[in-house]
């Protein structure tokens, strides 16, 4: 055993050859770490979508997915779903969702949220709901727009002047999708 | 739990490949009296890392990356620690390890539910306080430390991830404001304030100015955070005062810092080599010394230099282990970091957690290995889990088990239960009632809607 473990402590490995092969290691750790994260994040936007429902605003056949737990609806250019027109307020109401369900609360808007034309405070919503902001009206979808199966698509009361894309914050990405386009999972 | 288990199983086999050539390089560079020690040292990180990655798969989350990432770095460190002037396996850090994977599962399962955390929030503030009373009551004088029996901890290492979690706790209140005087103002907001100015003149009075730099970084993200949630309305005639008076604040930080604080910002250290400037003449030329290959583990001369595993840590590595092992080692910690980038958070309090730790760990690692290298003044802090110290490796634990809940949060807290509230109320939800979904259709949506 002894002479085992000499021989092993007098070979001589080069140096370089030695750290070039720990390092090489230790980058390939990262590398395969990074990769790990990418395909961890698509497990995790899968369950978000199962936490969120699956639900999706709707505005002129531009479905808006709502990625985060919280979804600002107003003119202000930090909305996370900005509609450009007079009739919404500023900050006009926010979309919360609890254990799977979103719900609606309007934030003292000036011309009032109203869920299939009924005006409310706080709502829970479900697919096929119709939320009209002033004279902007949302419908309420699943991702695959299965909404439009149980009710006709809303007609908008007057035309806003445009939808502006959605704000991209650091902290979530409510990107428009085009209905028909690629479904999420 | 993973679903690829053939991609879990590849980046376990790399890390265990990792420690087993750094022990490897151990074997055949390092500087060991026997076997002995070098068999110690091999047992307690291979067994540390099974006994980690059996520990993880227990319980079911959603990443595992950063676990791994945690582990790998914490048995990293263990081998440098262990290192130093000569292997022998540091059981002090080894304890410090488990204890600081430990705090990572414990941080983890108080973070992940932000409506949980919502209502914890005076408790959040009670422990502040308890810390806060115990460094003036306990450390003895302006001092951080409390020691007992040769044992001694830093409680203001353990305000760092309670500070994070007020800031992230309150974001989602800032709603709720009152009229004061002419101003409307959040409760929370002010609280905040209110926890950041005793924090800050806590720092200060006790001469501990080098973590203030990472208390203002955590600062600042939660400021960035509430400019940027829609809720909070702020204008920008308030982001041009907060700009304001955070630059003022430096100035006069900058002009009524302490004669110390002053002498380290314009010191020559190459000119006060046996001075003022020891540590960092050492530490420069430990890392030209080791080059990019380094001496070889525990063939360095740093270990004779005071704090050599601690404030000057990132160059006893590079002496011993080059300056390429100790580059990537940093960088593991960074990637670590992004990774939690790839995931964006789905909330604003996880998201404003996630950027207050990130912004912490970069602060106080920048401080640490651009002070070493003279390019900013020398501060003292540590390296994040690398540097010895047992409640700063414990609070790195649990800080990375807050942004392990930011990347694995629960939002379904009593989903059955509402479910079950919103069933009883709306009978014909499609999505709640699968199987009676059919039926339920013909009726409720119209009863429910009117035609629009």
């Amino acid at each position: 055993m002894k002479e085992l473990w000499e021989l092993i402590s007098g070979l001589e490995v080069p140096d370089l050859i030695l750290c070039a092969a720990a390092v090489l290691i230790l980058d390939l750790f990262a590398i395969s770490i990074i990769f790990a994260a990418n395909r961890e994040s698509r497990l995790c936007q899968k369950r978000w979508e199962k936490v969120g429902s699956g639900v999706a605003l709707r505005f002129q056949d531009v479905s808006y997915p709502l990625s985060a737990d919280e979804i600002l609806l107003g003119r202000h250019i930090s909305a996370d779903i900005r509609l450009a027109d007079p009739s919404v307020s500023r900050y006009h109401a926010v979309m919360t969702v609890t254990g799977g369900i979103w719900s609606i609360t309007d934030l003292g808007s000036k011309s009032g949220t109203f869920v299939n034309e009924r005006q409310v405070q706080h709502a829970k919503l479900i697919p096929g709901d119709v939320i009209r902001l002033g004279s902007v009206q949302l419908l309420v979808t699943d991702h695959a727009g299965g909404a439009s199966a149980h009710r006709k698509p809303p007609q908008k009361k007057s035309a806003p002047k445009k939808a502006a894309a959605p704000k991209r914050a650091a902290v979530r990405k409510t990107q428009p999708q085009k209905k028909g386009g690629r479904k999420h999972v | 739990m993973y679903k690829n288990g053939l991609s879990y199983a590849g980046v376990v086999s790399l890390l265990l490949l990792t420690h087993a050539s750094m022990l490897g390089i151990v074997l055949v560079r390092g500087n060991y009296e026997s076997p002995k020690d070098l068999i110690m040292l091999a047992c307690a990180v291979l067994g540390l890392d099974l006994v980690g990655i059996i520990a993880s798969l227990c319980y079911r989350q959603m990443t595992y990356t950063l676990d791994l990432m945690l582990l790998g770095i914490l048995n990293m460190s263990l081998i440098f620690q262990s290192c130093f002037g000569g292997v022998h396996l540091s059981v002090k850090f080894l304890i410090t390890c488990v204890a600081s994977l430990i705090s990572c599962e414990i941080g983890f399962l108080l973070t992940r539910n932000h409506e949980w955390i919502r209502h914890q929030k005076k408790y959040i503030y009670l422990v502040i306080g308890i810390l806060i009373a115990c460094i003036l009551l306990f450390t003895g004088g302006r001092s951080m430390w409390i020691t007992f029996k040769g044992f001694s901890i830093q409680p203001s290492e353990f305000i760092k991830p309670c500070y994070i979690l007020v800031c992230a706790a309150s974001i989602v209140e800032l709603h709720k404001k009152i009229k004061v005087t002419f101003f409307y103002v959040s409760p929370d907001t002010l609280c905040v304030l209110g926890a950041t100015l005793v924090i800050f003149g806590l720092q200060w009075w006790c001469r501990d100015l080098g973590s203030l730099p990472t208390f203002a970084a955590v600062f600042a993200c939660a400021v960035v955070c509430r400019f940027c949630y829609p809720r909070a309305k702020i204008s920008k005639t308030w982001i041009a005062v907060a700009a304001v008076c955070g630059v003022l604040v430096l100035l006069a930080a900058w002009k009524l810092a302490p004669a110390y604080v002053q002498e380290r910002l314009h010191v020559d250290i190459w000119a006060d080599q046996y001075g003022s400037g020891y540590q960092q003449c050492q530490a420069l030329i430990g890392i030209a010394r080791g080059g990019w290959l380094g001496l070889g583990p525990g063939q360095g001369n740093l270990h004779k230099v005071f704090a050599y595993e601690s404030d000057i840590v990132f160059s006893t590595i590079c002496e011993e282990w080059g300056l390429l092992y100790a580059g990537i080692a940093v960088l593991i910690v960074l990637i670590m970091l992004t990774t939690v980038l790839m995931n964006p958070p789905k909330s604003y309090y996880h998201a404003t957690m996630t950027a207050g730790i990130v912004a912490a760990f970069v602060a106080q690692m920048s401080l640490n290995i651009f002070g070493s290298c003279n390019l900013i003044p020398f501060t003292g802090v540590t390296l994040p889990f690398i540097s010895q110290g047992g409640s700063s490796l414990v609070t790195c634990g649990f800080m990375v088990g807050m942004l392990k809940a930011g990347q694995s949060p629960l939002f379904r807290h009593k989903a059955e239960k509402l479910r079950e509230d919103a069933a009883a109320e709306l009978p014909s939800l499609p999505f709640l009632h699968k199987k009676n979904s059919r039926k339920s259709l013909g009726n409720t949506p119209q009863n429910r809607r009117p035609k629009v």
